[in-house]
């Protein structure tokens, strides 16, 4: 999701290609070539130059209903509605094969799904089972503490910025709480899944967003070549 | 002057072809692509349309030069192959294959929520909401179209999947 904006001039983009099975796109007016998941030129006059990142979320759509009762839907094309993808094309996607190689004692599959964020200079790779499992996972990446929520549906994620007034806060699900709520440690409030203190004398704060990607291993390995795999028993100390 | 004719035309049409099918082999899906692959690719592309065209119409001028001398019909048959190759050359040089398999979405629409019987409760979307506006871009639909143009809240967006 990038702004398509530079240098005050508008970019139209047209899927162009692909490159290990990450998309290139091209834009209309210099023809410039750019990688789908890095939103960075490749090839071509604008290579070298990144689109801005504008917040996005990857949730369902009940879910986003419910935050958002105004919102608005993509209209499915009519002539092309019934080629998109089927409710399980994850499962099927998660059977293809890959191009990049798997490194030898690398902690995971290529196909298996993390959750990756950047921050500080850092990457961390969160696999997707792990944060099914012990989900709120509260760690630090590169510095700043983050928290990835998964909510009860199972597939709509958001992550977050620990830190309220330069403090990380030590977030906790309320235990049957539903809608999903979370306890901070320090105050009792109660957050709710967009990150706003509903309750306590937080109340009306709000946690900052932080960018992150649900992406196959062998995707984010090679953008991230350096990044860390969070582990059971990585949680962090503040 | 016959054969030096033919051997042009061939050689016309082959440089023609290698140059359009060169980086369709290269960056195809399931074959891995290398940044050298890339680099190629993407001057080849870069040159192709007004190559192919100018191709086309040398190896139009060779098959003029050509037909009186050609005595056969096979001969002939073979002359009119190559310019068909260089034509059908000159027009894959403007196409985006990869929008044959994923359509464009040129003019995105938009529904209300409670309009989009097509979106299941549990189907992912890609949210944006920025100012007093929210967009929910269906993720089925953008694994289709790969990129989206849009516009919100006055900010030009590209939603990519």
């Amino acid at each position: 999701m990038w702004k398509s904006s530079l240098d005050g001039k508008r970019l139209l983009f047209h899927l162009a290609g692909i490159n290990n099975q990450n998309f290139i796109m091209r834009d209309e007016e210099t023809g410039t070539w750019w990688q789908q998941v890095t939103g960075c030129g490749i090839r071509g006059p604008l290579a070298g130059r990144c689109l801005a990142s504008i917040d996005w979320d990857e949730v369902t759509f009940a879910l986003w209903k419910q935050e958002h009762p105004e919102t608005q839907v993509l209209k499915p094309a009519p002539e092309f509605k019934d080629d998109y993808a089927t409710a399980d094309w994850e499962k099927e996607i998660a059977e293809y094969p890959t191009v990049t190689p798997g490194a030898a004692g690398d902690p995971l599959k290529p196909r298996d799904l993390i959750v990756g964020i950047v921050a500080g200079g850092a990457a961390t790779a969160y696999p997707f089972d792990r944060i099914a499992a012990a989900s709120p996972i509260a760690d630090g990446v590169g510095g700043t503490p983050i928290l990835i929520l998964l909510h009860p549906d199972g597939r709509s994620l958001r992550c977050f910025d620990r830190r309220l007034d330069g403090e990380a806060l030590e977030l906790f699900l309320e235990p049957g709480s539903d809608p999903p709520r979370l306890l901070d440690g320090r105050t009792g409030s109660r957050w709710d899944f967009s990150g706003q203190a509903a309750s306590g004398p937080l109340a009306g704060r709000r946690l900052a967003r932080l960018p992150c990607l649900k992406d196959f291993w062998f995707d984010w390995k090679t953008y991230h070549p350096d990044t860390s795999v969070f582990t059971p028993g990585d949680e962090a100390a503040d | 002057m016959k054969r030096a004719l033919a051997a042009a035309l061939a050689g016309l049409t082959i440089v023609s072809l290698a140059w359009v099918a060169t980086p369709i082999v290269l960056i195809r899906p399931f074959g891995p692509q290398t940044s050298r692959g890339l680099a190629l690719s993407y001057a080849l592309r870069a040159r192709s349309a007004p190559l192919t065209l100018a191709l086309l119409g040398l190896g139009v001028v060779a098959v003029v030069a050509l037909w009186r001398r050609l005595a056969s019909r096979s001969g002939r048959v073979l002359v009119a192959v190559a310019v068909l190759l260089l034509g059908g050359s000159a027009w894959l040089a403007r196409q985006n294959h990869f929008e044959w398999m994923f359509h464009p979405l040129p003019r995105p629409e938009f529904l209300a929520a409670g309009d989009a019987d097509g979106v299941a409760p549990d189907d992912l979307v890609l949210g944006v909401a920025e100012g007093s506006e929210a967009r929910a871009y269906p993720v089925r639909a953008l694994a289709y179209h790969h990129v989206v143009n849009d516009v919100v809240a006055g900010e030009p967006i590209v939603a990519t999947y």
